[in-house]
């Protein structure tokens, strides 16, 4: 049988709070347990003592903001709730209006913002199907610059590097340049006039 | 070993021969999607003889092509060097336009499914066995990517990467 009191209600009778019929079968229980008398006599005399030093009550620093707020969210529990629903449907057309526009603003951001790359637009109006991909330009050498744009002139995509290591003058190519196969580079095309659409 | 230890062993081995020739299967991103060619290009308001007897000259009509465009506008164009290598479905590979010297080296590799009309690739431009550009280029049959590289005797190079258009599968 095991005869211990449990631990919340030994600490409920060590801080006086146990009452009636349960406050006198824990005395009973307890009734010759000298340590736990004692104890209970230690956890009395703190009490005293922080009681005759702390004040009973304290009012609370700003009473009136304190006050207020308490009001305010009262109020705001007890709203009517006809006015809520307005306040929902708002939300529910302006929120996604709100969102696409801070999606095109973010977009329309990143396209202008690049440690490495910068874009740049060539003025000439004929239409070029490939200016609508922007690649992304990712130079991994320090002090390395890339800038790329579509040129219609030249009808090819350019990227200009700036900031390279110069190849040394000494290396010499002439044996790639004899290699058979070579004479079938890029395609030639007619030069056109400015605003021409390529055909 | 005996002497019909080694028979059994030979006849083995040509019994699994055949079936590895005919029966193994083929790797699919091996497949080849296109073609790429890789020119080197020498650029210079300079003298064009420094790019050496052998570097051949351009045609009329490309040498123009080159100069409308401000950017790569020099007095003289020679070609250094050309390499031609297929576009795996999968794999990277790698072109060397500059044999046998690595000075200059592009890696490439398919980014999306090419269509008859453009490629979109993920592209390298490596020199002196430095990575120095990386870019996923939108590529059409005949609109290459130039690239305005490297100053070399008073001049520039410019790699063209570019597509054998009429190779894409369907």
């Amino acid at each position: 049988m095991n005869t211990l009191p449990d631990e919340s209600t030994l600490a409920r009778w060590l801080d006086d709070e146990l009452q009636g019929a349960e406050l006198a079968a824990f005395d009973a229980s307890v009734r010759g347990a000298t340590d736990l008398l004692a104890r209970r006599q230690q956890v009395r005399a703190w009490r005293a003592a922080l009681a005759a030093a702390l004040p009973a009550t304290i009012e609370p620093p700003y009473p009136e903001f304190f006050n207020s707020r308490i009001a305010r969210a009262i109020r705001a529990q007890t709203a009517p709730p006809r006015r809520l629903a307005r306040a929902a449907a708002w939300r529910t057309w302006w929120m996604p209006a709100s969102a696409a526009a801070g999606m095109a603003l973010a977009f329309w951001v990143g396209t202008k913002a690049g440690g490495v790359t910068r874009v740049v637009t060539v003025t000439n109006p004929a239409p070029v199907p490939v200016a609508t991909h922007v690649p992304t330009v990712y130079t991994p050498e320090r002090g390395v610059d890339a800038e790329w744009f579509s040129s219609s002139d030249a009808a090819a995509t350019v990227i200009v590097l700036e900031g390279v290591e110069a190849i040394p003058d000494t290396l010499d190519f002439a044996e790639s340049a004899c290699l058979p196969g070579i004479g079938k580079p890029i395609a030639a095309v007619e030069p056109r006039a400015a605003g021409e659409v390529p055909q | 070993m005996t002497r019909r230890a080694c028979l059994a062993v030979l006849g083995s081995t040509l019994g699994l021969l055949p079936m590895r020739l005919i029966g193994a299967p083929e790797d699919p991103g091996k497949a080849i999607m296109g073609t790429v060619t890789v020119t080197v290009y020498f650029a210079t308001d300079g003298d064009a003889a420094a790019a050496g007897a052998k570097a051949a000259l351009l045609g009329k009509a490309l040498e123009t092509r080159l100069r409308s465009e401000a950017k790569l506008r020099f007095k003289h164009y020679r070609l250094l060097g050309e390499d031609t290598q297929p576009l795996f479905r999968s794999y990277e590979n790698w072109a060397q336009p500059l044999k046998p010297s690595d000075e200059v080296l592009v890696r490439f590799e398919l980014r999306s499914r090419p269509t008859r009309l453009a490629t979109r690739l993920d592209l390298e431009l490596w020199l002196s066995r430095k990575k120095i550009l990386k870019t996923d280029v939108l590529l059409e049959g005949d609109r290459p990517l130039l690239v305005l590289g490297p100053e070399w005797r008073g001049g520039r190079l410019i790699i063209a990467v570019s597509l054998a258009a009429e190779k894409f599968p369907g």
